[in-house]
């Protein structure tokens, strides 16, 4: 999947390391933040085509970061999913928000490679 | 006397006549003389005249006196006569007088009898030996409900409408009475056309016979209303003497004149030793006088008078009976008696006595429990209260309803359990918070009588430190949980990476202890949601979405999902539907759950045939089925199956294991759709897994 970038925003660098991994050995190229807030920034520099998002995070949570981002128009169609070790009690909120793509860690690696590939093929 | 004086006067009249015929024959001598008359007329015939007049006198006389005593003797004996006859007459004048007296009564007597006859109320009656009824007073209208006519018309008239019991004694009591000419007394039953049955007192005397044949007179009596209340009167005494109460009867001077045999059961005395006696028998003394004072001033007064006795049996012994006493009345509402109906309460009594020990006892428990608890009416106003309750809420409850007085909020409980009636002995639990200033509490209710109206006994638990514990329990499995999963997906993912070979090639052993850890981790993820699913079920923490669902294509879905498994081991899985397209209102996501731990179950148990799947439409819920040809489980295990963390028949090493979390999830969900389930299993047959959906 060359071309496609992919912006990781979570603060557990050790995922962000396997994801990374992962999605580059997938073709993608990978950009990560470790914090909501330095998140929004990367996807301002980034455009990234696909944004992996953790929920529960220091300086931005995940729900803010997609508020935010929803508000602006250069950035609001970029395809957000959620990676989260919280349950799916979060899930109508980002639904509401026009987040439809929620994985509750541990997930299915090929499920979120298949999720990512729909979303970022135009 | 009288004769003498007839003598004297015959002969006086005797010498007078010779005398006047001496004077004349002197004449006629004279007169001869002168004449020449010749042959008396000498000197002789005076003297022969005198003499012959002397002689006539005598003769006379003698004639006279005779004559005289013959007369007077006819005479008496005419007087006589005449008196008889005259007495005679007198009796026949009298007897005739009174035959005519007699003919006139008769004949009186003879309307009266008629009158008598026909105005008596009872019926007069002649009949033949053959029982032909030669008369009948017309009073048998009356009586028998037929006219005389009618009864002279049947010949089977007299002994027909006899009731069939009473017929062969009726006709035994006839021929006793023609034959050996026995009284007839016999009371017996008839039917009238009417089919009712009327009471007879029949009687007769003897027989007579007239021209060679026998007949019979008697009286008939209508004893219908006797007999009743005879009967009733056997009844009533009936009644009284096999009475389990006590019944006594005293005359006016309170001599005992009648007791039951209940009486001598309790009492030991006979009646023969109680009758005559007055009711002191039995006092014991261990009431004083002014207590039979009492009694006495109110059976004087004509009242009736209830009490207890402590009273003293024949044995010593001593009993408590509970007695109304009465005084008796004659029609003339003369005070005759009194009667003392009682009952020995002895047994009774000391179970009351026993019952109130308990009773105090329960109530001062009740009391003092260290539980809050009152009793409220259906509209949840409150009756009654402990010592805890007013500790907890206050005593100030007067007319308000408990929420009014343990709500902080003063309104009902928004599940409040008053709004369903809860029958006495049934009882529903709810958990209320913001009691008494931000507490929470269980409150049972139960269903219960109290003063003899439906009523809720609640009982207060509280429950805010539970609530507090449970609170932080889930907090802290959600926690670990979420804290759990990060390093695990990484772990997992980490373990996939080398797996996948992106780092460099594996030989086939760490390929092996790779695929390994990674079962591993997924097993733990599972353990980790099945930690997070039951405890928010159990804390209530999970919300249905539910959504209008085709049953058939999520079924065909999971079970798509699962097929891999299924193949892998060698099984069937088939899903039977009863119409293509099935909808109900669920959350599909907790349904596919359910699905997918049955199935899952079934395929971890099953070694060899098939898993089938069924969904059919019922109506108003679907009936569910997820059966298999497995293993099965032991009888004894059945009812532990929900239980969390219980696992049966687990396969020896390998394979996939559960978290023993997973049917007691389903049930979970299962309840919370508001739907039934149950299991059905033979150990070495297999199992099946029920369960119902409400449609909607």
């Amino acid at each position: 999947m060359a071309g496609f970038k992919i912006l990781v925003v979570d603060d557990e660098a050790d995922f962000v390391e396997v994801m990374r991994t992962r999605l580059e050995a997938s073709g993608y190229e990978v950009f990560s933040a470790l914090d909501g807030a330095t998140g929004l920034n990367m996807a301002h520099t980034h455009t990234p085509d696909c944004i992996l998002l953790d929920i529960g995070m220091p300086q931005m949570d995940g729900f803010t970061f997609v508020t935010r981002i929803k508000q602006m128009q250069e950035l609001q169609k970029i395809p957000i999913i959620i990676v989260s070790a919280r349950g799916q009690d979060m899930q109508d909120l980002f639904i509401q928000e026009g987040v439809q793509d929620y994985l509750v860690k541990p997930f299915d690696t090929q499920k979120l490679l298949d999720i990512i590939r729909t979303r970022v093929m135009p | 006397m009288k004769r003498y004086l007839v003598a004297v006067a015959a002969a006086g009249a005797g010498i007078s006549f010779t005398g006047v015929a001496y004077y004349y024959a002197l004449e006629l001598m004279y007169k001869h003389n002168q004449t020449g008359f010749s042959v008396m007329a000498t000197r002789e015939f005076p003297l022969f005249v005198l003499m012959a007049g002397m002689l006539v006198t005598v003769l006379f006389t003698m004639l006279l006196l005779s004559a005289f005593g013959r007369s007077q003797q006819s005479r008496k004996f005419v007087i006589e006569r005449n008196s008889d006859l005259n007495t005679l007459n007198e009796k026949l004048h009298g007897e005739l007088l009174q035959r005519t007296l007699v003919e006139n009564k008769l004949q009186a007597n003879e309307e009266k009898f008629r009158s008598l006859i026909d105005n008596i109320p009872d019926v007069i009656w002649t009949v033949d030996r053959q029982g032909r009824v030669i008369f009948v007073s017309d009073n048998i209208r009356t009586i028998f409900g037929y006219a005389p006519k009618d009864i002279y018309a049947r010949p089977d008239s007299w002994f027909g409408v006899i009731f069939p019991d009473d017929e062969n004694r009726v006709r035994q009591a006839y021929e006793a009475l023609f034959n050996e000419n026995k009284r007839l007394d016999i009371e017996y039953r008839i039917y009238r056309p009417d089919k009712t049955l009327v009471w007879l007192h029949c009687r007769s005397v003897s027989t007579y016979v007239q021209g060679n044949i026998s007949y019979a007179d008697g009286l008939i009596t209508d004893i219908t209303e006797r007999r009743n209340s005879e009967e009733k009167f056997m009844q009533l005494y009936e009644a009284v003497d096999q009475s389990p109460s006590i019944v006594l009867i005293t005359d006016a001077e309170r001599r005992i004149q009648y007791v039951n045999p209940q009486f001598s059961l309790v009492t030991g005395y006979s009646r023969e030793e109680a009758v005559g006696n007055t009711p002191q028998l039995l006092k014991s003394g261990e009431q004083d006088d002014s207590y039979y004072a009492e009694l006495n001033k109110t059976v004087t007064s004509g009242r009736t008078w209830e009490g207890v006795f402590r009273n003293k049996r024949k044995d010593g012994q001593l009993y408590w009976e509970a007695a109304r006493i009465s005084p008796l009345r004659n029609a003339r509402q003369e005070l005759i008696g009194y009667i003392k109906v009682s009952e020995d309460i002895t047994e009774r009594k000391r179970m009351e006595d026993e019952l109130k020990k308990a009773s105090d006892f329960n109530e001062t428990i009740v009391r003092l429990l260290p539980v809050g608890m009152d009793i409220v009416d259906l509209q949840g106003t409150i009756l009654y209260m402990n010592q805890k309750f007013v500790s907890l809420f206050g005593d100030d409850i007067k007319g308000k309803h408990c929420w009014e007085v343990y709500k902080d909020n003063k309104k009902p409980c928004e599940d409040c359990a008053l709004q369903s009636r809860i029958e006495p002995g049934q009882i529903k639990t709810i958990e209320v918070n913001g009691v008494c200033g931000g507490r929470s509490f269980q409150i049972t209710h139960m269903g219960m009588v109290f003063e003899n109206k439906p009523a809720v006994m609640e009982i207060f638990i509280d429950i805010t430190e539970r609530k507090r514990l449970e609170q932080l329990k889930d907090e802290f499995v959600s926690t670990v949980s979420h804290e759990l999963r990060t390093p695990l997906s990484i772990t997992k993912e980490g373990i996939s990476l080398v797996l996948d070979r992106i780092p460099g090639a594996l030989n086939q052993k760490q390929e092996h202890i790779l695929s390994t850890a990674k079962d591993n981790t997924e097993r733990l993820a599972r353990i980790i949601n099945d930690l997070l699913d039951i405890s928010k079920i159990e804390s209530g923490r999970v919300f249905l979405r539910p959504e209008l669902i085709d049953m058939v294509s999520l079924v065909t879905k999971t079970i798509a999902s699962l097929e891999p498994m299924a193949i892998e081991k060698k099984l069937q899985l088939v899903a039977h539907f009863s119409q293509r397209t099935i909808e109900a209102r669920i959350d599909p996501d907790r349904i596919i759950q359910v699905f997918n731990n049955l199935i899952w179950n079934s395929l971890k148990f099953t070694h060899k045939g098939s898993i089938t799947v069924t969904v059919n439409d019922a109506g108003d819920h679907l009936d569910c089925c997820v059966a298999d040809t497995g293993i099965g489980i032991e009888e004894k295990d059945l009812p532990n199956l929900f239980e969390k963390f219980i696992q049966f028949g687990r396969v020896e090493g390998g394979g996939d294991r559960g978290t023993g979390l997973g049917l007691a999830i389903v049930k979970g969900i299962i309840e919370m759709h508001k739907g039934t389930i149950r299991i059905e299993s033979v150990a070495g047959q297999g199992t099946k897994v029920l369960f119902s959906l409400p449609k909607q």
